[in-house]
């Protein structure tokens, strides 16, 4: 058993009391500062939920997160991640459902529902005198509310003691070594299991984390623009890498060392336009799912950097990662298969985790993803892959957002468009970018294309 | 006061970066938020009327505030022409 996950802290203060932890707008606090808030907080929701009670949290704003991510560690209470919800979401009914006993939001009050509290007073009156030491055994968790790219809303439970581990194993590899004493900026919400994994590997590295302002129009990466320039590395899904793309011409950032892609494959053409203007990082690429705290392969690529983006790097030695056929057979290297992952910290029944990605090993043992198996279309004997359709698309004049359907072996494009819709001259391009069989056969405009809360495409 | 070509030029810009958005219903006051302006939209629409009318919005002017409505943003544009 690893050591609990909550010596990250602790080590933290041991090592440097008057570090930075972590940054929001003109608020920062020190290790020390930090940790003596959370253990005060600590004891509050220990005395308010009791043994084995949990906490759930919706937010927009991040700004009083990371205090409780890391109460809830030291008081061994599971806290439930929700997407924020905004007034009156149907949400708010699967909310009440929730086995927990306080519900803290920054969004309007659940009225139906007394276990609702206003986060902004997290912090207010925490006692003095009592302090809660984590003791016992007891094997606390977050859990993570995905929305599904293609399914039901599900919960996903994945225990400290597994985070302990995979970041103790991450830390022995070198897969934290980019994060060391490391000032990061993290674009993504800390509710998101990308925003929390990188949050908490960042802290497990003795890294600064600076979180957005949430002040700017244009998002996380408009935030960028209006922050000091002492930024060393940016950790974001591509929807965010595409939106930085477009201001990298805007943006200072003269100590930015490293980004961190997490979340899906950035676009080879958004990664060039961020390259060409910061050529000098290094980038890490990785893959995982919620179910696999905090990744299960990782890849640093260092500069001078070329257009090969496809591996998503070697296996983190706390899982097994194997490729599967349909038979549930492992294939040979550079066969594609499903990608099934196993190990004790993988949050699933057995510790085996069917993922419903496509991919190979290629010859270097670094993982290749190459799609889900359910989201590909059949059409007249083809299996397409819809990401390779909406990535040639997206080079294509004018397309902001994309989205490849079957219905009726019909290949169906919607696009949305920042000018009028030119349905031949768009399939032009496709043709110049696909081969014949993956070209659609319907262009529609349509206002937006539906994604779930972490940035990716709804299939279903 | 907002230079009438300045306002028309700008609905235009609008109605394009928000192909969800009818333009015969764009006015200047109209909420864009309303209408579902979001950030990647409102990065699309900032660099587009910095090309059209060549300035350059400064980071501090980039404020919930200007991109709520059409009019909002004309006022910016209208004092950066000005300068």
């Amino acid at each position: 058993m690893a050591a609990p996950l909550v010596d990250v802290l602790f080590e933290r203060v041991a090592q440097s009391a008057d570090a930075i932890v972590f940054t929001r707008g003109s608020d920062r606090w020190t290790n020390s500062e930090f940790l003596a808030t959370c253990l005060r907080l600590a004891s509050r929701l220990r005395e308010q939920t009791g043994d084995g009670a949990a906490i759930a949290v919706s937010a927009e704003s991040q700004a009083l997160l990371p205090f409780l991510i890391w109460s809830t560690v030291i008081a061994e209470i599971d806290l439930w991640l929700l997407p924020a919800l905004p007034a009156g979401a149907p949400q708010l009914e699967q909310a009440s459902g929730l086995p927990v006993r306080i519900i803290y939001s920054d969004g309007p009050a659940f009225v139906a529902d007394d276990r609702w509290q206003p986060l902004a007073s997290l912090l207010s009156n925490l006692p003095v005198d009592s302090i809660h030491r984590p003791d016992s055994s007891r094997q606390a968790a977050f859990v993570f509310q995905t929305s599904g790219t293609e399914g039901e809303p599900k919960s996903i439970r994945c225990e400290h003691w597994q985070f302990a581990q995979v970041l103790r194993v991450m830390r022995e590899c070198g897969a934290l070594n980019h994060a060391i004493s490391t000032q990061v900026y993290l674009s993504q919400p800390l509710p998101h299991s990308y925003g929390l994994c990188s949050f908490l590997e960042y802290c497990a590295a003795g890294g600064s984390v600076v979180l957005p302002p949430e002040r700017s129009p244009l998002g996380p990466a408009g935030d960028l623009m209006q922050m000091t320039s002492s930024i060393q590395a940016i950790e974001g899904v591509p929807y965010f890498w595409s939106q930085f793309a477009k201001l990298r011409s805007r943006l200072d950032l003269p100590e930015l060392r490293h980004l961190g892609i997490g979340g899906g494959r950035v676009d080879a053409l958004v990664m060039k336009a961020v390259l060409t203007r910061f050529p000098d990082v290094t980038v890490s690429v990785r893959y995982g799912l919620t179910e696999t705290p905090s990744v299960a392969t990782h890849k640093v690529y260092t500069p001078p950097h070329g257009a090969d983006w496809i591996s998503s790097g070697r296996v983190v030695p706390a899982y097994e990662v194997e490729i599967q056929d349909t038979s549930d057979q492992v294939v040979p290297d550079g066969t594609e298969g499903e990608i099934v992952i196993r190990g004790d910290c993988v949050a699933a029944p057995s510790g085996i985790l069917r993922t419903g990605d496509l991919g190979y090993f290629d010859q270097q043992r670094e993982l290749v993803v190459t799609g889900r198996r359910s989201a590909f279309i059949k059409r007249r004997g083809f299996r397409l892959s819809p990401e390779t359709i909406e990535s040639a698309a997206t080079r294509c004049d004018d397309v902001v957002d994309c989205r490849a359907i079957g219905v009726d072996d019909r290949l169906i494009l919607e696009v949305v468009c920042q000018t009028e819709l030119s349905a031949a001259r768009l399939l032009d391009q496709l043709r110049a970018l696909l081969p014949a069989t993956m070209v659609p056969d319907e262009v529609r405009r349509v206002a937006a294309i539906s994604r779930t809360f972490s940035g990716k495409i709804k299939r279903s | 006061m907002i230079k009438a070509e300045t306002l028309q030029e700008v609905l235009n810009l609008v109605a394009a970066a928000m192909p969800g958005a009818d333009r015969a219903i764009l006015q200047e006051d109209t909420n864009l938020y309303d209408l579902g302006l979001d950030s990647t939209t409102a990065i699309g629409l900032m660099l587009e009327i910095e090309e059209r009318f060549v300035i350059t919005i400064p980071d501090s002017m980039i404020t919930d505030e200007s991109f709520q409505t059409p009019g909002a943003l004309s006022a910016v544009v209208g004092s950066l022409i000005a300068a």
